[in-house]
């Protein structure tokens, strides 16, 4: 599934979202290749996005090793180890085939299908909202988070990688034009 | 290197004038196309991408960021 297909799909769904990171800095511009799409969204949607999610063909992960991953095969189980681990932000991969138990050998995932849903980010989701730009494609329209949020979330981290000083630095100077 | 499509890459000055003109439909689709072709040639990067980024996301439980 393409990204605009995806964000169709959790529109469609009537799901508040605002996207960040890599796709976001695609969105202003910037030549970074992201792997991935970060979706903000609301706890409260967790259980129509972990359903849509797997309608989809999306599986969660609940564990990365070297060369396994394990999912959620379900989207009950999904739910149940999101309840468990109160976990602030979830990962989907899509596989190549269906799985028949939850350890997955890394070769088997579609490696850029991964979705990440974040929940609990240091601006709540309600501000990245109102402070969101919004993006028109040709049949849908979405969110994407302001460059000061992105910059102000990039600069929250506290295990910036050597990307996310290039991201600040990068939004920075788009202020500067 | 040579990408997947054959194509040499482009300094990012010139890539981020290229993006500047193009809608936002041709940036998605130009990332997804770009992301593709280096996850082709490195399956093996992409593998430790999803790695790296899970155990990043978890590490700093509850409060992360993107």
């Amino acid at each position: 599934m393409t990204h605009k297909e995806l964000l169709k799909l959790i529109i469609e769904h009537d799901i508040d979202f605002v996207v960040v990171g890599g796709v976001a800095l695609r969105l202003y511009n910037s030549p970074r290749v992201t792997h991935d799409i970060d979706i903000a969204a609301r706890t409260l949607d967790l259980d129509k996005i972990i359903a849509l999610m797997y309608e989809s063909s999306y599986y969660l992960i609940t564990r990365v090793k070297a060369d396994t991953i394990t999912i959620a095969l379900t989207a009950a189980k999904a739910q149940q180890w999101v309840e468990q681990t109160k976990s602030g932000s979830i990962s989907f991969v899509s596989l190549q085939s269906e799985p028949q138990q939850p350890d997955v050998h890394m070769q088997a995932i579609d490696l850029s299908s991964q979705v990440d849903i974040l929940f609990e980010l240091g601006i709540p989701i309600m501000r990245l909202k109102e402070n969101a730009r919004l993006i028109q494609l040709q049949d849908i329209s979405f969110r994407v988070a302001s460059i000061d949020d992105l910059i102000t979330l990039k600069e929250q981290r506290s295990d910036k990688s050597w990307t996310d000083e290039q991201d600040i630095r990068y939004l920075k100077s788009l202020k500067d034009e | 290197m040579r990408m997947a499509n054959d194509t040499v890459p482009l300094g990012r000055e010139i890539q981020h004038s290229i993006l500047k003109h193009q809608s936002a439909e041709q940036k998605l689709d130009s990332l997804e196309k770009e992301s593709r072709s280096i996850l082709e040639l490195n399956p093996e990067y992409g593998r430790q991408y999803i790695l790296n980024s899970y155990k990043r996301k978890h590490r700093n439980d509850p409060q992360r960021t993107a």
